[in-house]
Protein backbone atom coordinates (compact mmCIF):
# COMPACT_ATOMS: atom_id res chain seq x y z
CA UNK A 1 0.00 0.00 0.00
CA UNK A 2 1.21 3.69 -0.88
CA UNK A 3 2.07 5.80 1.80
CA UNK A 4 -1.50 7.34 3.21
CA UNK A 5 -2.88 9.47 5.23
CA UNK A 6 -6.64 9.49 6.97
CA UNK A 7 -8.10 12.74 8.54
CA UNK A 8 -11.48 14.00 9.52
CA UNK A 9 -13.16 16.83 7.07
CA UNK A 10 -13.47 19.81 8.43
CA UNK A 11 -15.71 22.51 6.73
CA UNK A 12 -13.09 24.31 4.91
CA UNK A 13 -12.57 20.73 3.30
CA UNK A 14 -16.03 21.18 1.63
CA UNK A 15 -14.75 21.76 -1.92
CA UNK A 16 -12.71 18.45 -1.70
CA UNK A 17 -15.71 16.50 -0.22
CA UNK A 18 -17.93 17.79 -2.93
CA UNK A 19 -15.09 16.94 -5.68
CA UNK A 20 -15.45 13.66 -4.14
CA UNK A 21 -19.59 13.35 -4.77
CA UNK A 22 -19.43 14.10 -7.82
CA UNK A 23 -16.40 11.87 -8.80
CA UNK A 24 -18.85 9.20 -6.83
CA UNK A 25 -21.83 10.27 -8.97
CA UNK A 26 -19.84 10.16 -12.28
CA UNK A 27 -18.79 6.55 -11.13
CA UNK A 28 -22.40 5.97 -11.13
CA UNK A 29 -23.22 7.14 -14.10
CA UNK A 30 -25.07 9.91 -12.75
CA UNK A 31 -23.05 12.94 -12.86
CA UNK A 32 -25.98 15.59 -13.49
CA UNK A 33 -27.81 14.31 -10.33
CA UNK A 34 -25.33 16.33 -8.21
CA UNK A 35 -27.12 19.63 -6.95
CA UNK A 36 -25.14 20.46 -3.76
CA UNK A 37 -23.51 22.92 -3.67
CA UNK A 38 -20.45 23.65 -1.58
CA UNK A 39 -21.64 25.86 0.56
CA UNK A 40 -24.31 23.39 1.87
CA UNK A 41 -21.84 20.67 2.54
CA UNK A 42 -19.54 23.54 4.93
CA UNK A 43 -22.68 24.13 6.94
CA UNK A 44 -23.33 20.70 7.04
CA UNK A 45 -19.90 20.24 8.37
CA UNK A 46 -19.96 22.86 10.48
CA UNK A 47 -20.77 23.38 14.13
CA UNK A 48 -20.55 21.68 17.28
CA UNK A 49 -22.94 18.95 16.50
CA UNK A 50 -22.31 18.62 12.65
CA UNK A 51 -24.89 16.81 10.35
CA UNK A 52 -22.75 14.90 8.60
CA UNK A 53 -18.77 13.47 9.12
CA UNK A 54 -15.95 12.83 7.01
CA UNK A 55 -12.92 10.76 6.69
CA UNK A 56 -10.62 11.75 3.69
CA UNK A 57 -7.62 9.91 2.57
CA UNK A 58 -4.87 11.24 0.53
CA UNK A 59 -1.71 9.53 -0.99
CA UNK A 60 1.82 10.81 -0.43
CA UNK A 61 3.67 10.79 -3.98
CA UNK A 62 6.98 10.14 -3.90
CA UNK A 63 7.59 13.77 -4.64
CA UNK A 64 5.68 14.76 -1.21
CA UNK A 65 2.31 15.94 -2.75
CA UNK A 66 -0.65 14.73 -1.48
CA UNK A 67 -3.56 13.44 -3.57
CA UNK A 68 -6.81 12.66 -2.84
CA UNK A 69 -7.60 9.10 -3.60
CA UNK A 70 -10.88 7.93 -1.12
CA UNK A 71 -13.60 9.28 1.17
CA UNK A 72 -16.55 8.21 3.62
CA UNK A 73 -19.21 10.34 4.77
CA UNK A 74 -21.42 9.50 7.70
CA UNK A 75 -23.50 10.55 10.29
CA UNK A 76 -25.68 9.50 13.63
CA UNK A 77 -28.96 8.04 13.90
CA UNK A 78 -30.81 5.85 16.56
CA UNK A 79 -31.47 2.45 16.52
CA UNK A 80 -35.20 2.22 18.02
CA UNK A 81 -34.69 -1.83 19.18
CA UNK A 82 -31.23 -1.41 20.74
CA UNK A 83 -31.54 2.75 22.00
CA UNK A 84 -28.42 3.71 21.22
CA UNK A 85 -27.20 5.11 18.34
CA UNK A 86 -26.16 3.93 15.36
CA UNK A 87 -23.68 5.03 12.49
CA UNK A 88 -24.87 5.55 8.87
CA UNK A 89 -22.22 5.25 6.09
CA UNK A 90 -23.96 7.55 3.02
CA UNK A 91 -20.96 7.70 0.58
CA UNK A 92 -17.79 6.16 0.56
CA UNK A 93 -15.72 6.29 -2.32
CA UNK A 94 -12.01 5.24 -3.80
CA UNK A 95 -10.45 6.75 -6.97
CA UNK A 96 -10.25 4.26 -9.65
CA UNK A 97 -6.58 4.65 -9.78
CA UNK A 98 -6.19 3.78 -6.25
CA UNK A 99 -8.44 0.62 -6.06
CA UNK A 100 -7.42 -2.60 -4.65
CA UNK A 101 -4.35 -1.74 -2.17
CA UNK A 102 -6.44 -2.36 0.79
CA UNK A 103 -7.62 1.91 0.89
CA UNK A 104 -11.13 0.64 1.27
CA UNK A 105 -10.57 -2.18 4.17
CA UNK A 106 -8.75 0.31 6.09
CA UNK A 107 -11.00 2.98 5.37
CA UNK A 108 -13.95 0.82 6.37
CA UNK A 109 -12.17 -0.24 10.15
CA UNK A 110 -11.65 3.18 10.48
CA UNK A 111 -15.65 4.16 10.40
CA UNK A 112 -16.03 0.93 12.19
CA UNK A 113 -13.62 1.82 14.61
CA UNK A 114 -15.72 5.90 15.25
CA UNK A 115 -18.90 3.71 15.88
CA UNK A 116 -17.71 1.30 18.16
CA UNK A 117 -16.37 4.48 20.07
CA UNK A 118 -19.14 6.46 19.72
CA UNK A 119 -21.05 3.57 21.30
CA UNK A 120 -22.90 2.85 18.27
CA UNK A 121 -25.25 -0.12 18.49
CA UNK A 122 -23.98 -1.12 14.69
CA UNK A 123 -23.37 0.51 10.96
CA UNK A 124 -25.19 0.87 8.22
CA UNK A 125 -24.98 1.47 4.43
CA UNK A 126 -26.54 0.69 1.08
CA UNK A 127 -25.01 0.26 -2.32
CA UNK A 128 -26.96 -0.06 -5.51
CA UNK A 129 -27.65 -3.83 -6.69
CA UNK A 130 -25.80 -3.32 -9.84
CA UNK A 131 -22.84 -2.48 -8.26
CA UNK A 132 -21.04 -5.75 -8.13
CA UNK A 133 -17.51 -4.72 -7.01
CA UNK A 134 -18.96 -2.78 -4.19
CA UNK A 135 -20.88 -6.16 -3.23
CA UNK A 136 -18.35 -8.13 -3.36
CA UNK A 137 -16.20 -6.09 -1.38
CA UNK A 138 -18.65 -5.66 1.35
CA UNK A 139 -19.61 -9.27 1.77
CA UNK A 140 -15.43 -10.45 2.05
CA UNK A 141 -15.27 -8.07 4.47
CA UNK A 142 -17.93 -9.45 6.52
CA UNK A 143 -20.52 -6.87 6.41
CA UNK A 144 -24.15 -8.54 5.89
CA UNK A 145 -26.78 -7.81 3.19
CA UNK A 146 -30.75 -7.37 4.86
CA UNK A 147 -33.14 -9.18 3.09
CA UNK A 148 -36.58 -8.77 3.19
CA UNK A 149 -36.58 -5.06 3.22
CA UNK A 150 -38.22 -2.75 0.34
CA UNK A 151 -37.06 1.05 0.58
CA UNK A 152 -39.82 3.51 -0.11
CA UNK A 153 -39.14 6.88 -0.77
CA UNK A 154 -41.10 10.61 -1.30
CA UNK A 155 -39.47 13.39 -3.34
CA UNK A 156 -39.37 16.94 -1.82
CA UNK A 157 -42.71 17.65 -4.20
CA UNK A 158 -44.48 15.31 -3.51
CA UNK A 159 -43.59 15.26 0.09
CA UNK A 160 -44.89 19.05 0.03
CA UNK A 161 -48.11 17.96 -1.63
CA UNK A 162 -48.31 15.21 0.61
CA UNK A 163 -47.50 17.70 3.86
CA UNK A 164 -50.79 20.44 2.51
CA UNK A 165 -53.10 17.39 2.68
CA UNK B 1 -53.20 -0.50 26.73
CA UNK B 2 -54.62 -2.86 23.86
CA UNK B 3 -55.33 -6.51 24.89
CA UNK B 4 -54.40 -9.63 23.34
CA UNK B 5 -58.31 -9.24 22.05
CA UNK B 6 -58.43 -6.27 19.71
CA UNK B 7 -61.46 -3.80 20.84
CA UNK B 8 -63.73 -3.52 17.58
CA UNK B 9 -64.05 0.59 17.92
CA UNK B 10 -67.31 1.59 16.54
CA UNK B 11 -66.58 5.27 16.33
CA UNK B 12 -64.32 7.43 14.23
CA UNK B 13 -62.05 9.21 17.80
CA UNK B 14 -60.56 12.69 16.93
CA UNK B 15 -57.06 11.86 16.91
CA UNK B 16 -53.83 13.97 18.35
CA UNK B 17 -50.52 13.80 16.99
CA UNK B 18 -48.15 15.34 19.32
CA UNK B 19 -44.24 15.65 19.86
CA UNK B 20 -43.07 12.90 22.61
CA UNK B 21 -41.42 14.42 25.78
CA UNK B 22 -39.16 12.55 28.48
CA UNK B 23 -42.51 11.42 30.45
CA UNK B 24 -43.58 9.45 27.37
CA UNK B 25 -40.08 7.16 28.10
CA UNK B 26 -42.38 3.67 28.47
CA UNK B 27 -45.15 4.87 26.12
CA UNK B 28 -42.03 4.78 23.42
CA UNK B 29 -40.57 1.83 24.67
CA UNK B 30 -44.05 0.24 24.43
CA UNK B 31 -44.60 1.01 21.10
CA UNK B 32 -41.11 0.10 19.91
CA UNK B 33 -41.78 -3.83 21.57
CA UNK B 34 -45.44 -4.03 19.69
CA UNK B 35 -43.61 -3.03 16.17
CA UNK B 36 -41.39 -5.85 16.89
CA UNK B 37 -43.81 -8.21 18.06
CA UNK B 38 -45.50 -7.22 14.53
CA UNK B 39 -42.28 -7.84 12.52
CA UNK B 40 -42.10 -11.23 14.32
CA UNK B 41 -38.84 -10.16 16.01
CA UNK B 42 -39.57 -9.65 20.07
CA UNK B 43 -36.13 -10.57 21.07
CA UNK B 44 -34.72 -8.17 19.55
CA UNK B 45 -35.68 -4.98 21.64
CA UNK B 46 -32.64 -4.44 24.12
CA UNK B 47 -33.77 -0.88 24.23
CA UNK B 48 -34.08 0.80 28.02
CA UNK B 49 -35.82 3.35 29.14
CA UNK B 50 -32.64 5.20 30.75
CA UNK B 51 -30.98 4.68 27.07
CA UNK B 52 -34.03 6.42 25.16
CA UNK B 53 -33.81 8.85 27.35
CA UNK B 54 -30.18 9.62 26.55
CA UNK B 55 -30.12 9.23 23.61
CA UNK B 56 -33.62 10.81 22.43
CA UNK B 57 -33.71 13.86 25.16
CA UNK B 58 -30.40 14.11 26.13
CA UNK B 59 -28.43 17.67 24.88
CA UNK B 60 -28.39 15.88 21.14
CA UNK B 61 -31.21 13.94 20.73
CA UNK B 62 -30.38 10.72 18.03
CA UNK B 63 -34.24 10.82 16.98
CA UNK B 64 -37.87 12.34 17.38
CA UNK B 65 -40.75 10.47 18.05
CA UNK B 66 -44.45 11.70 17.11
CA UNK B 67 -47.17 10.23 19.62
CA UNK B 68 -50.95 9.90 19.02
CA UNK B 69 -53.17 9.00 20.93
CA UNK B 70 -57.14 8.31 19.82
CA UNK B 71 -60.15 10.48 22.36
CA UNK B 72 -63.07 8.30 22.50
CA UNK B 73 -65.93 8.96 25.25
CA UNK B 74 -63.61 10.20 27.87
CA UNK B 75 -60.39 8.62 27.56
CA UNK B 76 -56.72 9.54 25.62
CA UNK B 77 -55.77 5.94 24.15
CA UNK B 78 -52.29 5.70 22.79
CA UNK B 79 -52.65 4.36 18.62
CA UNK B 80 -50.00 4.97 17.27
CA UNK B 81 -46.56 6.15 16.71
CA UNK B 82 -43.15 7.41 14.40
CA UNK B 83 -39.36 7.16 15.35
CA UNK B 84 -37.37 9.59 12.90
CA UNK B 85 -34.30 10.99 12.33
CA UNK B 86 -32.74 13.39 10.13
CA UNK B 87 -30.45 12.26 7.29
CA UNK B 88 -28.78 13.90 4.72
CA UNK B 89 -28.13 13.48 1.23
CA UNK B 90 -24.72 14.45 -0.30
CA UNK B 91 -26.41 14.37 -3.78
CA UNK B 92 -28.90 17.63 -3.11
CA UNK B 93 -26.95 18.91 -0.17
CA UNK B 94 -29.47 18.37 1.83
CA UNK B 95 -31.38 17.13 5.12
CA UNK B 96 -33.94 14.18 5.00
CA UNK B 97 -36.27 12.89 7.25
CA UNK B 98 -35.83 8.99 7.70
CA UNK B 99 -38.85 6.85 8.89
CA UNK B 100 -37.22 4.69 11.29
CA UNK B 101 -40.29 3.26 12.80
CA UNK B 102 -43.91 3.91 12.22
CA UNK B 103 -46.93 1.99 14.10
CA UNK B 104 -50.37 1.90 14.51
CA UNK B 105 -52.19 0.09 16.98
CA UNK B 106 -54.58 -2.63 15.43
CA UNK B 107 -57.80 -1.22 16.60
CA UNK B 108 -57.32 2.32 15.29
CA UNK B 109 -56.00 0.80 11.50
CA UNK B 110 -58.51 1.70 8.48
CA UNK B 111 -59.29 4.86 10.09
CA UNK B 112 -56.59 7.06 8.34
CA UNK B 113 -54.23 7.43 11.54
CA UNK B 114 -51.39 6.39 9.28
CA UNK B 115 -52.27 8.74 6.64
CA UNK B 116 -52.26 11.59 9.10
CA UNK B 117 -49.05 10.50 10.87
CA UNK B 118 -46.89 10.87 7.46
CA UNK B 119 -48.60 13.55 6.76
CA UNK B 120 -47.21 15.62 9.85
CA UNK B 121 -44.11 13.81 9.16
CA UNK B 122 -43.99 15.32 5.47
CA UNK B 123 -44.91 18.66 7.10
CA UNK B 124 -41.78 18.49 9.65
CA UNK B 125 -39.85 17.55 6.41
CA UNK B 126 -40.90 20.43 4.84
CA UNK B 127 -40.07 22.71 7.83
CA UNK B 128 -36.89 21.32 7.94
CA UNK B 129 -35.91 22.26 4.58
CA UNK B 130 -35.44 18.49 3.94
CA UNK B 131 -35.17 17.53 0.26
CA UNK B 132 -36.86 13.67 0.64
CA UNK B 133 -38.65 11.17 2.64
CA UNK B 134 -37.61 7.95 3.32
CA UNK B 135 -37.86 5.05 5.04
CA UNK B 136 -37.77 0.96 4.57
CA UNK B 137 -40.62 -1.94 4.99
CA UNK B 138 -40.84 -5.60 5.43
CA UNK B 139 -40.99 -7.04 1.82
CA UNK B 140 -44.23 -9.31 2.78
CA UNK B 141 -46.08 -6.43 4.37
CA UNK B 142 -47.89 -5.77 1.60
CA UNK B 143 -50.89 -3.36 3.41
CA UNK B 144 -48.02 -1.00 4.31
CA UNK B 145 -46.70 -1.32 0.59
CA UNK B 146 -50.01 -0.80 -0.78
CA UNK B 147 -50.55 2.16 1.63
CA UNK B 148 -47.39 3.92 0.85
CA UNK B 149 -47.61 2.91 -3.05
CA UNK B 150 -50.81 4.97 -2.63
CA UNK B 151 -49.73 7.98 -1.28
CA UNK B 152 -47.51 8.59 -4.09
CA UNK B 153 -44.00 6.70 -2.34
CA UNK B 154 -41.48 5.48 -4.62
CA UNK B 155 -40.45 2.21 -4.61
CA UNK B 156 -36.12 1.91 -4.30
CA UNK B 157 -35.91 -1.07 -5.94
CA UNK B 158 -32.36 -0.50 -6.96
CA UNK B 159 -30.55 -0.53 -3.32
CA UNK B 160 -29.93 -3.31 -0.71
CA UNK B 161 -29.25 -2.78 2.56
CA UNK B 162 -26.01 -3.68 4.28
CA UNK B 163 -25.09 -3.42 8.17
CA UNK B 164 -22.45 -4.68 10.51
CA UNK B 165 -24.19 -5.05 14.34
CA UNK B 166 -23.11 -5.43 17.51
CA UNK B 167 -20.55 -8.33 18.23
CA UNK B 168 -19.60 -8.14 14.42
CA UNK B 169 -18.86 -4.50 14.38
CA UNK B 170 -15.76 -5.29 17.03
CA UNK B 171 -14.81 -8.02 14.96
CA UNK B 172 -15.24 -5.97 11.62
CA UNK B 173 -12.52 -3.68 13.42
CA UNK B 174 -10.13 -6.31 13.45
CA UNK B 175 -10.23 -8.20 9.65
Amino acid sequence: MPKISIRPATEADADLVLWFIQEFALYGNKPNDVTATSEQLRQALAGPVPRIHALLVHIKTDDGEEKPAAFSLYFYNLSGWTGQPSLYMEDMFVCSEYRRMGIGKLLLKQVAGIAVEKGCAGMGWRARNSNTPAIDFYKNVGAKEINGFTGFSLDKKTMQDFAST
Amino acid sequence: MSSDAVAKITEKPEISIRPATEADLDLILWFIHQLAIFEKAPDQVTATPDLLRQNLFGPHPYAHVLLVHAKTADKMEPAGFALYFHNFSTWLGRPGLYLEDLFVCPEYRNMGVGKLLLSRLAGIAREKGCGRMEWTVLDWNQPAIDFYEGVGARLLKEWIICRVDGKSLQEFIRM
